[in-house]
């Protein structure tokens, strides 16, 4: 699992990338905060539906993630 | 307090560490990398230069304008090095650690010299790079081997090179590129060459060089990465691999193996049964090619598809694979890829494959073709692997 936490929002998505099997951990951030672009290909995937931003059938998995004071929960 | 800040900062970054990539499965097994690009810094490999190229050659003379990925992967100022650079014996043994490969077979990160027409100075660079590997690469690990480097367009000085350097049993191939830049590989004009490479037993690396503007003819109206590597590498390929069969080049050097890369593969089925259909056809101009005049034979020795089993291999980098399981088992079939497939990572371009898909598609390829897909077809080609 990868968790993102970018200008004002957490979020959470399956860390291994359904082209090649990089970590997405290792990726960058782009498109304002809404996208993770893989380290090894460019792979973009929307950060909010796990989607890849080309083609919507690839698809990472995403889970739910909230906010207790500070702690971050995540919910699988 | 400030170095107990710094002790709290290292262990949260340790906590976050990310996983291996690299799937387990692959560190378990043998894993022979045949597609690895090596790129020692221009002044080191200055230092080996003979004059006058030594004095005069400033930066490594790249014949003319080159497309690379950046436009395209959007990783400004490392040309086609996207994942990185090996400028040395150590960086190597760390790559390789990196993804779980045992043995390594580098290609000349300048890989594209045939682009030069001056051909003394294709040959004064490829002898620079090879005394290089062989007198401070090759001493670090015997994990590592290597393609030499030649001047191709000059087949005399190519035979002299290999004639030079080719008793190092660390070289374990020759490298040359598929492009449309001279004529093919396999015709006979290239035979001082094969036969230099027939006295040491060394395998061809015929690698893919076609994405370059003035490579291919294939480019003409490509305005994108896609159609230029996408593309244009598959039909220079299969230009040079019929040239090889057509032109005699097996009937005369039945030893001589082939390794083709970047190439793609998938588009066998149909070369072999489009390459016999016209062969049963029309066969008759293969008495007139250079080879079979000298030889008075009239036509192949064998049908066109037997050539490609047994004198060619692929090396698998970048491998793509049908969602539908099926069509991918089909694939594999249809391209005798158990025994024609040798993997490969293609370190550090754009499209590097580490060797997870091998053992991630346990459906069609069992375990048997895994180790060879892995490192047994690699073994059995280079003889000098064994």
């Amino acid at each position: 699992m990868a968790v993102f936490r970018t200008a004002n929002k957490f979020y959470a998505i399956a860390n291994r990338c359904v082209h090649k099997g990089a970590s997405l951990c290792e990726g960058t951030v782009t498109e304002n905060g809404t996208v993770i672009r893989c380290p090894w290909h460019n792979w973009s995937f929307d950060l909010a539906t796990g989607e890849h931003c080309l083609d919507p059938r690839e698809k990472l998995r995403t889970f739910k993630v909230r906010t207790d004071g500070d702690r971050v929960i995540l919910c699988a | 307090m400030n170095e107990q800040r710094h002790s709290d900062y290292e262990l949260e970054r340790a906590e976050s560490v990310s996983p291996d990539p690299i799937n387990p499965k692959i560190r378990a097994l043998e894993v022979i990398d045949t597609d690895f690009h090596f790129s020692p810094k221009w002044d080191t490999l200055r230092q080996y230069l003979k004059e006058p190229f030594k004095s005069r050659l400033f930066h490594f003379p790249v014949g003319s304008l080159e497309y690379n990925p950046e436009p395209a992967n959007e990783k400004p100022g490392v040309g086609q090095d996207t994942h990185g650079s090996a400028a040395t014996g150590a960086d190597v043994l760390r790559i390789l650690d990196q993804f779980g490969t045992d043995t390594v077979i580098l290609n000349p990160g300048y890989n594209r010299p045939q682009a030069i027409f001056n051909e003394p100075v294709i040959a004064a660079i490829s002898a620079a790079h090879n005394d290089y590997l062989i007198n401070e690469v090759f001493p670090v690990s015997d994990r590592i081997k290597a393609s030499m480097m030649i001047c191709h367009r000059d087949p005399h000085a190519g035979a002299d090179e290999i004639r030079r350097v080719g008793h190092h049993e660390q070289f374990v191939s020759v490298f040359t590129s598929f492009s449309a830049l001279f004529e093919p590989i396999g015709c006979s004009k290239n035979d001082p060459i094969l036969d230099a490479m027939a006295e040491h037993d060394l395998v061809l690396t015929a690698h893919s060089e076609g994405w370059f503007p003035h490579f291919t003819p294939l480019w003409t109206g490509s305005r994108t990465w896609i159609e230029l590597f996408g593309n244009a590498p598959a039909g220079n390929c299969m230009a040079h691999l019929a040239a090889m069969i057509c032109q005699g080049m097996f009937d005369k050097y039945p030893k001589q193996k082939v390794i083709f890369q970047e190439g793609g593969y998938w588009w066998l089925p149909d070369f072999m049964l489009r390459l016999d259909d016209f062969y049963m056809s029309a066969s008759g101009d293969i008495a007139l090619t250079e080879r079979k005049l000298a030889s008075g034979e009239l036509l192949l020795r064998k049908m066109p598809s037997e050539y490609v089993l047994e004198h060619c291999r692929f090396s698998t980098q970048p491998v793509t694979m049908p969602k539908n399981r099926k069509h991918f088992a089909w694939l594999l079939e249809l391209c005798h890829a158990k025994d024609l497939f040798c993997y490969s990572s293609d370190w550090p371009h754009q499209t590097m494959d580490p060797a997870n898909w091998v053992v991630e598609s346990p459906d069609c390829i069992g375990k048997d073709m895994q180790k060879k897909l892995l490192s047994g077809n690699a073994r059995k080609l280079y003889t000098r692997l064994s």
